[in-house]
């Protein structure tokens, strides 16, 4: 336990390594060099705030430590979850979780990359359990059978020789002496429409610092009576803003600065749809142009 | 003397095929099938046996068994836990119900209960193991795994 304890000290307090670039050595040979892999270069370029990969030989480069083996083991191991699971149903905020992790990645943010990876790895893990089965039945006027399924895989339906699943969220009517109908289709996602990803929005801040507004905007989903927003910080699965409207618009509250990310589905009758593929952006406050007039007291 | 007596035991007027039939012992009465029980029962809930031709009331824990019934009144409900494979039915107000045969009959599909009257909200914990068939006057709605007859 010290020793633990311990390393964990000398970890904390070790300064990051530092390479001198050696003389006609270009950004990809001390990648390849120092990390072994010349594809860090786009790294080593991030962790030293270069503007470009050419660097003058005698220049001390810092070069990532400890924290970037345990990303890049988060990273593969995310990797392998969702390739493993190209067959099943995964979500598509897992895969978007992966990219955004593989940015930080590249833009050497390690601890934040790291988070992502395992973000996506548990959405993955998540789909992958098996869920437990809940529908309802309900026989109404003239012996008519309403069947709806809230939960877990499809159940069968047979009448008059006829079978047809009805997947989780659907709903169907059979009545007495005819086969049972064909489900609806299920509702699409989504498209957001603005802000567009990764925008930039700056935005003046209130008395507390907090920045607004943000309108966000999607195409309307035939068969969609309503939608559902949800936002969330970029680094964090637990929705900040959680709104069901039925425009096609959602106006945010004030929010603080920071990086976001929001996705919108679509409910209906025939139940909700995934979530649209996840859109980013980034809030910041806008500065305010001080202009003096000319004058005495300029 | 020898003779006689072994003509004496000889039955008479009868072949060895024609001997007089014994009377089979009374076949036992079939198994009765525990087939689940009630779990908080609220309300007006009653039962009739298959047996029976009355209406009783319901009373907590009570087992059911084949072609029992199962009927709640207005604001009644109750839970059906089924004891082979742990699905759990949840019975609505003003619903009837029956428990179905669990015997397996080739070409027809295997059914756990008969909704007759109102609404049921079925659920599975292990839909990969366990198995619920709900059959209506219309239909019949097969969850979780799937059990085909030969």
């Amino acid at each position: 336990m010290k020793a633990a304890l311990l390393l964990l000290t000398w970890l904390g307090a070790t300064p990051p390594d530092t390479v001198v670039v050696g003389s006609d050595e270009s950004l990809r040979q001390v990648a390849e060099r120092t990390i072994g892999d010349p594809r860090a270069a786009e790294e080593l370029q991030a962790l030293n705030g270069l503007s470009s990969d050419t660097v003058a030989a005698g220049t001390r480069l810092k070069v990532p430590g400890h924290e970037r083996a345990l990303a890049l083991k988060a990273l593969e191991t995310a990797r392998t979850l969702l390739a493993s699971a190209r067959d099943a149903n995964v979500p598509p905020e897992a895969s978007a979780r992966l990219q955004d992790a593989e940015a930080h990645f590249r833009g050497a943010r390690y601890a934040q990359a790291a988070a992502a990876a395992n973000a996506a790895g548990k959405l993955v893990a998540a789909a992958r359990a098996p869920q437990s089965s809940a529908f309802s039945v309900e026989v109404g006027d003239g012996d008519s059978t309403t069947v709806t399924v809230k939960q877990g895989p499809p159940v069968r339906v047979e009448a008059e020789g006829v079978t047809q699943p009805v997947a989780r969220g659907e709903s169907i009517r059979v009545e007495k002496g005819r086969p049972p109908p064909a489900p609806p289709p299920p509702l699409v996602a989504p498209s957001p429409g603005q802000p567009t990803d990764a925008a930039r929005l700056k935005r003046r801040a209130d008395a507390d610092g907090h920045l607004g507004p943000v309108k966000l905007t999607w195409a309307a989903v035939p068969g969609a009576e309503r939608y559902e927003v949800e936002v969330a910080r970029e680094q964090e699965q637990r929705a900040v803003f959680t709104q069901t409207v039925t425009t096609l618009e959602a106006k945010l509250p004030v929010l603080p600065a920071g990086r976001y990310r929001w996705t919108v589905r679509a409910l209906g009758t025939t139940g909700r749809s995934e979530p649209s593929a996840p859109r980013h952006f980034e809030l910041v406050p806008e500065r305010l142009k001080l202009e003096v007039k000319k004058g005495q007291w300029q | 003397m020898l003779l006689a007596l072994a003509l004496s035991a000889l039955p008479t007027g009868c072949t060895a095929d024609e001997r007089p039939s014994v009377p089979a012992p009374a076949q036992p009465p079939p198994a009765v099938t525990h087939r689940a029980h009630l779990r908080a029962v609220k309300g007006g809930v009653q039962i009739k046996r298959a047996t029976a031709d009355e209406w009783s009331p319901a009373r907590e824990g009570l087992p059911l068994y084949e072609n029992d019934k199962v009927r709640t009144e207005a604001g009644a409900v109750t839970d059906i836990v089924f004891a082979a494979n742990g699905g759990t039915v949840h019975l609505g107000e003003d619903s009837l119900i029956g428990i179905a045969e669990t015997r397996p009959r080739p070409g027809q599909q295997r059914t756990d209960l008969t909704v007759l009257r109102g609404r049921i909200d079925a659920e599975l914990e292990q839909p990969t193991t366990q198995s619920l068939s709900v059959a209506t006057p219309s239909a019949t709605i097969q969850a979780g795994r799937e059990i085909v007859f030969q």
